[in-house]
């Protein structure tokens, strides 16, 4: 299971990536390579690698932030294909999705952080940098055009 | 005087541990205080027991626990408030952010100025505030210049993009300090400081392909934005070279070893996809 998620991850990664790039360029196949990049994502890694790590974690009383976590981002990864490949209920998928991790999943993280005492920041940094990021550049590309 | 011996030594040891005092110093200054309290009392004829509880006596049954806590309190303090007012900011400002996003795309009124204190929580307090507790907690990146360029960098794009949603003037100015500041000196900085930390060869390479790719994202982000040309090529050679070459790279570096999923590997892919997705969109613009 370790191995299928790391692989997983990668790969996904990787298609979407393509797949985005052969879409810009307007040659055939970008569609699949997209669809196939998200939905692996979104069906594969993601409960793959949630339930192998949370198996793994020491502290069990972690279960929301991994089940919030799972939540915002399988509902942005679908709504983002929804939206590429201009399926019917992107918008109303984004506009749940947007922000569900802003509402959801950041009160159940700091929560959890306080209620721990947690002294170290590691972990709470990494999470404040990545949503800072994401809320950032969602306020310009949701302005530019 | 009478001096404890070493299973009495070792009584007051336990007690002070089973008080649950892990702060070092702290305990062994109370073991070192309590064993001098009790000698005192044995050679004016008390017992050794008789001595422990009297002196428990004097400090309080919490006293231990209640010292514990205001030395760490004291000797953390100017820190712990430097944390909760980064944790603090840091939350409310994200939210203030969100609110502000949905009301302006809805043309509610408020919207800028929700954006407006929320962009300044993020910028004027978490970020600094921030960048100081990784410099307590990361002790090998211990060069004062890599969190200075990081700060002016970060907080010269977070305001530009505040200028440019709002549509006020010096956004591109903003832009190109923040991202020259980042790509010119801060990932240098940060390249040669995790060279000099590292001994593994492969691991280095890996840092030099990932802060090249970084480069060639940031120069392209910056390039798109001022409307240069030859953007959308760096744009997509950093984002292939970050996500192709370096991602794997890491990974297999950083995770062979442990034998457990680290969630932090969930996150640096979720991390990943929205850098790609932000990165295509902005060619893509």
């Amino acid at each position: 299971m370790k191995k299928l998620s790391y692989i997983s991850g990668i790969l996904s990664i990787n298609l979407f990536l393509v797949g985005s790039l052969i879409k810009m360029a307007h040659w055939p196949g970008a569609s699949i390579l997209i669809i196939l990049g998200l939905g692996f994502m979104a069906l594969v890694f993601l409960p793959v690698a949630t339930i192998t790590a949370y198996k793994d974690e020491v502290d069990k009383t972690l279960l929301w932030v991994y089940v919030s976590g799972f939540i915002c981002a399988f509902v942005d990864i679908i709504g983002a294909m929804f939206k590429i490949q201009h399926f019917e209920g992107a918008n109303v998928l984004l506009l749940i999705g947007l922000p569900l991790p802003f509402v959801l999943f950041l009160p159940v993280f700091v929560y959890n952080h306080i209620k721990r005492d947690d002294q170290q920041m590691k972990g709470f940094l990494g999470v404040m940098f990545l949503l800072t990021y994401i809320v950032v550049f969602s306020a310009l590309l949701a302005f530019k055009s | 005087m009478y001096h404890l011996n070493e299973e009495e030594l070792n009584f007051v040891r336990k007690e002070v541990e089973r008080q649950d005092i892990h702060f070092r110093h702290l305990a062994n200054d109370l073991i070192d205080h309590i064993s001098c309290e009790i000698e005192e009392m044995i050679s004016r004829g008390r017992k050794f027991q008789d001595a422990y509880k009297e002196v428990l006596g004097i400090i309080g049954t919490d006293g231990l626990q209640d010292l514990q806590k205001d030395t760490l309190y004291l000797t953390d303090k100017n820190y712990r408030i430097m944390k909760n007012s980064m944790k603090i900011s840091g939350v409310a400002g994200m939210a203030l952010l969100v609110f502000g996003i949905l009301f302006k795309m809805q043309h509610y009124p408020g919207g800028d100025i929700l954006l407006v204190i929320g962009f300044l929580l993020l910028g004027g307090l978490f970020f600094p505030a921030s960048l100081m507790v990784m410099r307590k907690e990361y002790q090998q990146l211990d060069r004062p210049l890599i969190y200075i360029t990081l700060m002016i960098g970060g907080l010269a794009i977070i305001f530009a993009v505040l200028l440019k949603v709002l549509h006020w003037p010096g956004a591109n100015i903003l832009f190109l300090l923040g991202y020259s500041m980042m790509d010119l000196l801060f990932l240098p900085l940060l390249l040669f400081s995790l060279l000099k930390n590292t001994s593994d060869s492969q691991l280095k390479t890996t840092y030099v392909i990932g802060a090249f790719s970084l480069f060639f994202c940031m120069a392209g982000g910056l390039f798109k934005m001022l409307h240069y040309p030859g953007a959308f090529i760096l744009l997509i050679v950093g984002s292939l070279g970050l996500t192709a070459v370096f991602f794997p790279m890491y990974v297999y570096k950083m995770y062979k070893a442990s034998d457990r999923l680290d969630p932090q590997f969930i996150f640096l892919c979720i991390g990943m996809l929205y850098f790609n997705m932000f990165n295509l969109l902005l060619a893509y613009n």
